[in-house]
């Protein structure tokens, strides 16, 4: 996982929770990187569930909550780098950029070849399917990022998922109506 | 003391703001760091876009490619059209995710049918048909051919009547003109339709490879089939030009036959007369001839020369003009059967039953046949009657077993079977002879051909026995094998049906 996410992360985490509550995370774990992560490097995702887990414990939260919200406060930062790529007047456009920044910013990082792991069906106008497949789990967060991204927009969307890689299946199908 | 703790915290705040000052600098620094680095991986990565992006594209078609060559590779084999639709399908159902598949066949008869390819499956599983089908069946089947078309479930009020059918949220379909009177339909029932371009586009090319293939079996088929047929016409038309051809042999020689009949049956009328008188007047002659020797001895005697030639004469007088009279009597024989071979117009005939002419046609010929020979009969009881002429009929089957019997030069078996075969009644002499090659059989029924040696016969027998079939609106044929034998075969219209 990218190091911007990990980093990203941690500001959510002090800006709602405290640094504190961070540092204490962090120790909690038995971390490789000792917790210090800079934006553009990759680091193991193992790492990352390490925090979430030791998070949902001492803040009482659940993990699904945790993720959807850092995925609402990630928006802006995504949203830059998709608007690099590509013109973005709408929510399916933003959501369509995304498999294309993780692209790049892996391959930045030295990933060169890379398995996709967003794949998009648009049966009409307005909905939009997104089929996750990745160990990484970040269905909720993704769910966050689209909450956010609906608002910027200002379009009402509703969010349903038939499958989700965290209840056993082969991968997450997400369905946005607009 | 006061002031003491008021420094103490004095010095602990600015230590902190200190200490905060140097965090947010470290974090400036970081950032910073991290944008230059970011920058710099984007140049290195800039300078390898193309190449990276080829290696991409390269890598994800692979795979694709590797789907498209089974598929071509397949469709280059000898399947029929069933084997080649199920193996297309087990192939997609495997591309995608291994989903359940429907195929509908829809004939212009009316005959329609579903079958069902469950996960994992490799056959096909019939369903029954539900006549509620049709609407939505319809519906699917007349969108354009070639093109692979999606539907949600939820939101299509068509495809209601076949929501039992499928276990998925969305279908793909592929409608497939077979030929004029089939359609058939490809259905996969799929979970989602997420996949990137390059996958939809392959999809999209085997869809249409498939296609394409199908048509070109489909006319390879009818292709096929058309020659079957044309090679069927053909060769019947062969037979007929033939029949025709013998046919119009047939009525030449019948013709020649009559004309040389009618000509030679004159002058035949005044020798046979002739030759009758003659034969009185050698009588005369001869006992003019005793009475002289008789009355005077000497008269003949003192010429030996003359006694003896009139001696020869005498002899030889008796047997030159019965040999004659023999002779002309052959050619009668042969201008009478002349003209049965061209005699055109109807016999009497009557109701037959053809045992009883087999059973008195080997009364006639038995003499030629028990010391020799083994006759077995398979004569059907009850065999239906048949319209001929017995006279005429018996002298064809003579002519058979007389035939039979003469190329059984040692011992041999005669076997004659009778039977009934639908509107026909069919009679066959079999023999275990010399048999004959094509060429013979090819002359077989010819005027005057034979193979038996020279006043053995007058090569019309056959030729007589064709006209005789022919005037019944029968059939006569043959199968032989030289040193085999021969089986000769009679196929006469049941009363019923003249």
């Amino acid at each position: 996982m990218k190091g911007t996410i990990f980093v990203g992360f941690a500001e959510f985490i002090e800006l709602n929770y405290g640094l504190a509550t961070w540092f204490h995370a962090i120790e909690q774990c038995s971390l490789k990187s000792d917790g210090i992560y800079l934006a553009t490097e990759i680091y193991h995702d193992n790492e990352f569930e390490l925090i979430i887990e030791q998070l949902t414990i001492s803040i009482t939260c659940t993990r699904e909550k945790l993720l959807r919200e850092f995925g609402q406060h990630f928006f802006p930062k995504l949203m830059s780098m998709a608007e690099k790529q590509a013109s973005i007047t709408n929510l399916f456009e933003f959501l369509f950029a995304i498999e294309k920044v993780i692209h790049i910013e892996l391959k930045k990082a030295g990933m060169l070849i890379t398995p996709p792991t967003l794949f998009y069906d648009q049966p009409k106008n307005n909905i939009l399917i997104i089929r996750y497949v990745s160990e990484r789990k970040m269905c909720y967060f993704a769910e966050g990022l689209i909450i956010a991204a609906a608002n910027f927009f200002n379009q009402t969307v509703s969010i349903s998922q038939s499958q989700c890689l965290c209840k056993g299946d082969d991968h997450c199908l997400i369905r946005i109506e607009t | 003391m006061p002031n003491t703790h008021r420094d103490v915290t004095d010095e602990l705040v600015k230590k902190v703001a200190t200490l905060e000052k140097a965090l947010i600098a470290e974090r400036r620094a970081k950032q910073a760091l991290e944008k230059l680095i970011d920058q710099k991986d984007q140049r290195n990565l800039d300078n390898y876009k193309d190449l990276l992006d080829a290696l991409e594209s390269a890598n994800n078609r692979q795979i694709q490619f590797q789907f498209l060559a089974i598929l071509t590779q397949d469709l280059l084999t000898d399947k029929n059209i069933d084997e080649m639709v199920l193996f297309f399908v087990l192939n997609l159902s495997k591309l995608m995710e291994n989903c359940p598949v429907i195929q509908v066949i829809s004939s212009q008869n009316n005959h329609n049918s579903i079958s069902t390819l469950n996960v994992d499956g490799d056959a096909w599983t019939d369903q029954p048909w539900g006549n509620k089908y049709s609407n939505a069946l319809s519906h699917m089947l007349n969108q354009d051919e070639f093109v692979w078309h999606r539907e949600e479930k939820q939101d299509n009020t068509t495809l209601k009547a076949i929501l039992p059918l499928l276990k998925h949220s969305a279908l793909l379909y592929l409608p497939l003109n077979i030929s004029k009177t089939e359609q058939r339909l490809i259905i996969l029932d799929i979970d989602h339709y997420c996949y990137d371009n390059g996958f939809k586009e392959t999809l999209n090319i085997a869809g249409k490879q498939f296609s394409s293939a199908l048509k070109k079996r489909t006319t390879e088929i009818e292709l096929s089939y058309n020659y079957l047929k044309l090679r069927a016409t053909i060769s019947k038309l062969e037979s007929t030009q033939n029949q025709l051809i013998h046919n119009e042999k047939m009525a030449s020689l019948g013709l020649l036959s009559a004309g040389v009949a009618h000509e030679i049956n004159n002058p035949i009328g005044f020798i046979t007369s002739n030759l009758h008188v003659l034969k009185e007047y050698s009588d005369i002659f001869k006992n003019a001839f005793d009475h002289i020797q008789e009355s005077s001895p000497i008269l003949i005697n003192n010429n030996p020369k003359l006694a003896k030639d009139l001696s020869y004469a005498r002899e030889d007088l008796d047997q030159l003009v019965s040999s004659c009279i023999e002779g002309v009597n052959r050619i009668a024989d042969i201008t009478m059967s002349l003209k049965a071979f061209s005699k055109k117009e109807k016999d009497d005939f009557s109701s037959i039953n053809l045992n009883e002419v087999i059973k008195s046609s080997l009364k006639i010929v038995w003499n030629q046949l028990k010391y020799d020979h083994l006759v077995i009969e398979n004569l059907l009881v009850n065999l239906p009657e048949i319209l001929g002429n017995y006279g005429q009929l018996q002298q064809v089957l003579v002519n058979l077993f007389v035939n039979s019997a003469q190329s059984m030069l040692e011992s041999g078996e005669l076997t004659i079977t009778s039977t009934e075969i639908e509107h026909y009644v069919e009679v066959s002499v079999t023999d275990t002879g010399c048999g004959m090659d094509k060429s013979v059989i090819k002359r077989l029924f010819e005027p005057f051909y034979t193979t038996k040696s020279e006043h053995k016969g007058t090569g019309l027998g056959l030729s007589v026995s064709y006209a005789i079939i022919e005037k019944h609106n029968a059939t006569i044929s043959v199968n032989s094998e030289p040193n085999v034998g021969s089986t000769f075969t009679l196929r006469f219209p049941k009363l019923t049906t003249n």
